[in-house]
Formats: C-alpha cells, structure tokens, sequence
C-alpha cells in the first residue's frame, strides 16, 4: 500500500489540483462567475485534503510476532 | 629408516599423525587463489606465494563464521593443520579461521557486499522511491526497548495526525539481521503503513553490523513502501543507508523527515485556502471596479439581474467557510451600492438624451467588463480622488441637500421649474427623501440651470473601502 486511492485520488494530486484552482483564481481577467466557480471547486478541495491529512489519531501500536492481533502500545503521554 | 613396507593408507595415516602432532594450530600466510563454494557451503581455495601453493579447505562450520567473502587474490592469515587427504593423497590445509591482511575482517565484507550489491544496481538512484506526499501511516522497526524509538516517537509527537507501528527487532547481535528483514517484511505485509523507518541508534562498526548485512538489504531493496534509514550517528554509513530509499543520518533525523513532510503539505493546503480566500475578494473588488464602472457611464438593464445571480453564488459560497463570511459582508454591502446606483440610471441616461447611444455603448461596456484590470481599476481610482476632491458629498455632509424633480437628471435650482403636485426626489448625506410639491414660491430673476456633475455611484463606491482579508486559518 503505497497510497490508499481513497476519492479515486491521491493526495497529491488534490493539493496540485487546489494550486492550480489558486493559480488561476490569481489570474485577474478570470471573471467573478468563473472566480466564484473556482472558489468553490478549490473550498471543496481543500476540504477533502484536510480531511485527508487528518484522517487518523495519533497512536502507536505495535506489531506482535505471532500476528492476527495487535496490540495497542502504552499511550506515549504516560512515558 | 626402517626396513618396513607400508600400505597406502598406513603410511598416510602416519604421517598425518606427525603432521597432527607437529603442526596443530599453524599459521600461514599468502594470496587466495581458486577460490569456491561447494553447494554444502564448504570453501575451498589455495594459499599461495611466488614459489608455492598450498591447498586449503575451510569446512561449511567454520566458513559461516567469517562475515566476508574469501575471494582470489585476497592476502590472508589462515589458521588451522595440515592433513592429507586420504583417498587423493592430496596435502592440504583444514583452516579453522581465516583473516584478510591490511583491513579488517568487517570491513572487508562490508566493501565486497557493498560493490556486489551496487554493481547489482540495488543503490541506483533511479530505484528509489520518493518521500510519500502523505506520510501518516508509519512503520518503525527498531528495538522496542532501545532510547532510539523512543527519540523517533518524540519527533513524530509533533504531528498528531499520524499512525505509528512498531515492529521490534533485536539490533546487535547474532540473529539481529534476519530480526530486522522480518519485520520490515511484517510490515510491508501488514498493508498498513506507508513509509518505513529502520533505525538504531550509534555504536561500533560491530555493534551497527547487522545493518551491513545482505539480508537487510535484500528486504529494503524489495520493498514497496519507501523505506528511510536512521542508523547510528552521521558518519556512519551502513549498507542499510545504501538501499534505502531515503537515508536518514540518524533515527531522529528520519523521524523529522515524515514530519517535515508533513507539516510541509499541511502548510501547502494552508496557503492555498488563505490564497483562495484572499482572491476570490479580490475578484469581488474586481468586479465592484466593473459595476463601478458601467454605473459611471451608462444604463446596462441586464446587469441588476446578473448582479442578484451572483449574490446568490456568493451567499452559497460563504456557506462553505465561516471565514469567508466577513468577505461576502462586504461583498454583499458593495454589490448593493453598485445596485443601487444602477437603479438610478435609467431615467439619468433618459433625461441626457442618449439613449440613441445605449446600443453601442453597451457594446462598448460589454469590451470594458473584459479589458484588463489595472486599467480599471487605474480609472476608477482617479474618479474616486476626483471625485472626493469636487463632488457634493462633502456638501451634504454639511447638512445641504439636493432636490430632483422626479426623473430629472439635473439638480432643481428654480422653483419656477416645477409646480404643486409633482414629485420630488431630495437627496441627503445619507438616504434621500420623496415628497410631493403642495405649492411653489417663484422669485423673479430666473437662472438658466447650468451643466453640474451628477453625483455617481463613485461617491458610494469610496466609502466602501477594502477590509482585511481573513487569514483563512485552517482552524477555524
């Protein structure tokens, strides 16, 4: 698992997508319609990026040698 | 010498008594040539000088132990007895240790696997694979107990948005290598993680060794998740360091690398939302210079509608970020005194007499929407100073006012123009008022009304001035 294709889309992709959205929303002759169009195409980019940088919740598990089941290592806050 | 006859295998058997007896544990030294490894491990080879040659064989036992490869022309120091070999009647030597001369042993064997493996290609740089653009799912194989997880684990704190697997691993010792490829292998297994760190903390060449090891390697090179090392301190240089993908000089160091990452791309998307939001208002003032603009110059009946569409657009649009809602305010509060001055337009174009002009200069605008902005915005700059310096705002704030008979474009100067019944239209500093004329007084001398500039919308426009963009902070 190199990139989980989650949307059909890797991460990567969506962010150069999103700067493009800006690039050209940076474009003065872009009329407001369009503006708007972009703004709201890149708002919803931007959106699912977030949630893709934020998908998980710090934790530290650890991969037991017999397998199957890990177990959930001692939370890091009480070192 | 006695008269006796031996058979073969006697005297054979004799003379490897004294050669037992004699030369147990001798040392000799020369140059490896011949050498080969029989398919049960065992190594065979010759020792020799520039005179003379000594057949060796190293039992699969003892060739194990030695870490490096016993290649020709190698200078040695081989330690063992002499025997012959029975059924050939061969003479040669059973070595039990043997060490290259001039460098040492481990450094030996790291040279020949590192030049076996780069003539391979296993550290090409075209074979590495990149930094993952979203790093948030971590493998770590490390000791579970060495300060080196620990450190990592305090680097990767920093981002909270990660998922960390540990997959333990002895790091010194005998059997560490095999540990070390087996848990990367678990891990690539696991499906769960999308980048790998391997790391220890420092040591000696000895302690580091099973970073050296072709085992390793083979598991970094064969991984498909990009494997970053972290072994020991900057200068040292492990085999580990030459496949990976990524080399870190220390496990701390490869832990900021997935962080760096990271916040990196977190940075990215933080910019892109603040430049989305901070242009689309610029776009909005763009737009207010546009409506200005047309306002200034000429009727466009379509422009109220396009201008109720695109307050729609902007209302769904603020829906999307709290923090663009101040924007859209002052948006909305700007397209509104662009409306309303629009509103006023027909009957000012009417009373001009220019409505013979309307067709073409809507043409005219329709170019004006789409010129570039600078030049736009370069006008309607220098009709706001005009403007602030000659209109009669400044007038009305004062607490003058300017009365229109309805539908005129002039301002009313003489009573002698209107009679009771009409309607009028007063306009205050702020707001205007509609009466209807009861009576009129009339004075004698009658002026000619005199050409004055109409107040326009540019009045209205300068007092919406631009606010500060939000941030567009990614908490909100």
């Amino acid at each position: 698992m190199n990139e989980p294709k989650k949307d059909g889309e890797r991460f990567e992709d969506q962010l150069e997508n999103l700067e493009k959205i800006v690039a050209r929303l940076e474009d003065e002759s872009v009329g407001l319609e369009e503006a708007l169009g972009l703004f709201e195409g890149g708002m919803e980019l931007a959106r699912r990026c977030r949630a893709r940088l934020e998908e998980v919740e710090q934790r530290v598990t650890q991969l037991l040698e017999d397998d199957e089941q890990d177990v959930e290592a001692e939370d890091e806050e009480s070192e | 010498m006695t008269d006796r006859v031996y058979s073969v295998a006697a005297l054979i058997a004799e003379v490897n008594t004294l050669l037992e007896q004699g030369f147990s544990g001798v040392r000799v030294e020369g140059e490896v040539t011949n050498a080969s490894t029989s398919a049960r491990g065992h190594i065979y080879f010759s020792l020799k000088d520039e005179s003379a040659a000594l057949d060796c064989v190293m039992w699969a036992s003892r060739a194990r132990r030695i870490k490096f490869q016993v290649e020709d022309g190698l200078a040695a120091l081989a330690r063992g007895s002499l025997t012959i070999y029975p059924q050939r009647g061969r003479f040669q030597m059973v070595v039990e240790d043997l060490q290259p001369q001039g460098v040492g042993a481990l450094q030996l064997a790291f040279e020949q696997l590192k030049k076996r493996l780069e003539a391979e290609g296993l550290f090409a740089a075209e074979r590495k694979k990149e930094m993952p653009a979203l790093p948030n799912r971590v493998g770590i194989v490390t000791s579970a107990t060495g300060a080196a997880l620990q450190d990592m684990l305090k680097v990767l704190r920093r981002f909270p948005h990660l998922e960390i697997i540990v997959a333990p691993a002895m790091v010194q010792g005998d059997g560490a290598a095999r540990e070390i490829a087996t848990s990367i292998n678990r891990l690539i297994d696991s499906n769960r993680v999308n980048v790998i760190i391997v790391g220890r903390g420092g040591g000696s060449l000895e302690d580091l060794w099973a970073f050296n090891e072709e085992e390793i390697a083979r598991a970094i090179a064969g991984s498909p998740v990009p494997v970053i090392s972290g072994v020991g301190h900057e200068v040292d240089f492990t085999i580990a360091d030459f496949v990976a993908d990524i080399r870190a000089t220390t496990p701390t160091q490869a832990a900021e690398l997935v962080v760096t990452r990271l916040e990196e791309q977190y940075r990215r998307l933080r910019d892109a939302r603040a430049r989305l939001l901070r242009d689309l208002d610029r776009q909005l003032q763009l737009a207010r210079t546009r409506l200005a603009g047309l306002a200034g110059s000429s009727g466009l009946a379509r422009v109220p509608q396009r201008v109720r569409l695109l307050r729609e657009r902007l209302h769904r649009a603020a829906r999307l970020s709290p923090a663009l809602r101040r924007v859209y305010e002052s948006a909305r509060a700007r397209l509104e005194l662009a409306t309303r001055g629009l509103h006023r337009l027909p009957a000012r174009v009417a009373a001009g007499g220019h409505r013979r002009l309307l067709i073409s200069r809507r043409q005219q605008l329709e170019q004006l929407m789409s010129a570039r902005v600078a030049s736009n915005r370069a006008r309607l700059e220098a009709g706001d100073r005009a403007l602030g310096h000659l209109g009669p705002t400044r007038v009305l704030q004062r607490g003058y006012s300017i009365t229109f008979l309805e539908g005129a474009a002039e301002p009313l100067k003489d009573a002698a123009w209107i009679h009771g019944g009409q309607s009028l239209i007063t306009r205050l500093a702020r707001g205007e008022v509609r009466s209807l004329v009861s009576r009129t007084i009339t004075e004698p001398r009658s002026v000619a009304p005199e050409k004055v500039r109409q107040p326009t919308l540019f009045d209205d426009a300068t007092e919406a001035g631009a606010e500060p963009v939000d941030d567009g902070a990614i908490d909100e």
